[in-house]
């Protein structure tokens, strides 16, 4: 008892291993099978009726929020969103039901990806008590029925390690740039134009913009603009033009969001609005970003 | 009703209370005993996840299964022997801004028929695959041969396996006995799949039995190598 008192970090994590980062196959594996888990249709055209994009926007910020506040792991969120956009390809959904397949989601991801996930009763607190933990668990089961039980899928964060070991970065500034690549992922997350994208896209195209927005390209000539396109787009085998495109879209997301979270700290309570966005860790990290 | 309770979370603890009595009565009746007698202990989300009842741990076991290793290992930890200092990790509590309804009122009814509708499809689409009536367990026509393993067999091999972990045993016996009383659950449990394990395949019983000792065999194979090192 006393020993277990004395922990003080709750969180038992594996050292990194290098027989998994080191090894290409790996990462050659992750390319040949992440196709397999996109959402097989853009479903706003071809599936949905009653929901619209800005109600995924809406649904998807909600969940990182929680994500956040529960201090998932960074995986969680991406995964999440995910398993929704799959749902949502397949499966018409009314619009009072989204918010429920989003708590399934998290609930799922959750559960897949940390050691003490998320409960169901937690998660419908978080709807406001609209949905009970009953519906949720009933709910899991048809989501994983729609999914087919695939749910291990490849995220963009499966990606990072492997990718930033492959650049010449200064050690110093390696945790940053990790921070803000997770960040960027978690942006894309909740923009519907990255749900078609491939994992490993998202991650170079997040990894790039990091290293530019820190304007870590001083430092090393290697990182600069074009080369360091070049060099991103070789380590997982993507188009130098799509990368590119990529790339400008997330920053411009970022700018986008950036001038909402102005907006928003202008309408509101301005000190209050500081101390906020302070715990929450993604428009810290934005707005840490030098543009 | 929020008596002395200064955390949102305590708030919230107090507050779900009714929700969980209409969807489960019995689950939610043994979760506010034990919130009452557990009220300073921290550990909203242990005791939430043990009262869940017996249709909440089938639904987390088998989908921690499907989950992998992690989940089941957290699983195992639920199992109430879990000492206090960890029971109170995921303490964070619910900060109001985040807890809001976004698509206004969930209509409990359309959903609920959406899901029977939903699982009645699955069911359907299982019975084509597999041609066989999960609901009556009986074989149909088809691409599949079936064969009926006897359940007292097929339960000591299924459990032999799992008995030696200390405390896995009563546990998985109940998650075993709880999908049969769950008609919905059925073509999901444990129990079926095993009971399914393609026919087709294996022509006959006895090469059928041969597969699954060799399994135990490396299974256990693997306890030696394990146990032998503590010992010297």
């Amino acid at each position: 008892m006393e020993l277990l008192c004395c922990e003080v970090d709750p969180m038992r994590r594996a050292l990194p291993d290098p027989n998994l980062l080191y090894d290409d196959r790996v990462l050659h594996n992750l390319l040949t099978v992440e196709e397999r888990y996109l959402p097989h249709c853009s479903y706003f055209k071809c599936v949905q009726k009653d929901i619209q994009p800005f109600m995924r926007r809406m649904v998807a910020t909600w969940m990182l929020e929680v994500c956040e506040e529960q201090k998932c792991e960074e995986e969680v969120f991406p995964l999440a969103m995910n398993y929704l956009d799959r749902f949502l390809a397949v499966v018409p959904t009314r619009k009072c039901h989204l918010q429920l397949l989003g708590a399934v989601c998290m609930f799922l991801a959750s559960k897949l990806k940390e050691t003490i996930p998320l409960t169901a009763e937690k998660l419908c607190i978080y709807t406001d008590n609209s949905i009970k933990p009953q519906e949720l668990l009933e709910w899991e089961l048809v989501v994983l029925g729609k999914l087919k039980w695939n749910i291990a899928a490849v995220t963009p964060h499966d990606f990072i390690e492997h990718i930033l070991r492959k650049l010449p970065l200064p050690k110093d500034k390696l945790l940053l740039i990790r921070k803000h690549a997770q960040t960027f992922i978690a942006l894309c997350a909740t923009d519907f134009n990255f749900a078609m994208y491939p994992p490993s896209m998202i991650a170079t195209g997040s990894v790039g913009a990091a290293i530019c927005g820190l304007q870590l390209d001083d430092e090393e000539r290697s990182l600069f603009g074009d080369s360091l396109t070049e060099l991103l787009a070789k380590i997982t085998n993507t188009d130098v033009d799509c990368l590119k495109a990529c790339q400008e879209q997330i920053e411009s997301v970022l700018v986008s969001n950036l001038r909402q979270v102005r907006q928003q700290q202008q309408q509101s309570n301005p000190s209050k609005t500081v101390d906020e966005l302070d715990q929450a860790s993604t428009p810290t990290d934005v707005r840490d970003i030098n543009l | 009703m929020m008596i002395s309770s200064s955390t949102i979370g305590l708030d919230y603890r107090v507050r779900s209370g009714p929700g969980r009595n209409c969807s489960n009565p019995e689950a939610a009746a043994k979760g506010t005993n034990s919130s009452l007698l557990r009220d300073d202990t921290d550990s909203l989300s242990y005791f939430f996840s043990d009262g869940g009842g017996a249709r909440d741990s089938a639904v987390r076991g088998s989908s921690g299964a499907g989950a992998g290793g992690r989940g089941r290992g957290r699983g195992r930890g639920r199992a109430g022997n879990m000492p206090l200092s960890q029971s109170n990790l995921r303490q964070t509590p619910c900060s109001r801004k985040s807890c809001r309804n976004l698509f206004g009122p969930v209509d409990h009814e359309q959903l609920q028929s959406d899901f029977q509708d939903s699982m009645r499809k699955n069911l359907e689409e299982a019975q084509l695959k597999w041609n066989f009536d999960f609901e009556t367990e009986t074989p149909l026509e088809g691409a599949f041969k079936w064969e009926r393993v006897p359940f007292p067999d097929m339960s000591s091999e299924y459990l032999c396996s799992h008995s030696k972990v200390p405390g896995e045993n009563s546990r998985s016996t109940s998650t075993l006995k709880i999908p049969t009383k769950d008609l919905l659950n059925r073509p999901f449990s444990g129990e079926t799949i095993q009971q399914v394990s393609e026919a087709n395949r294996a022509s006959s019983p006895r090469r059928l039995k041969r597969r699954q000792t060799t399994i135990k065999d490396f299974y256990s194979l693997k306890r030696k190598i394990s146990s032998s090192k503590p010992n010297p």
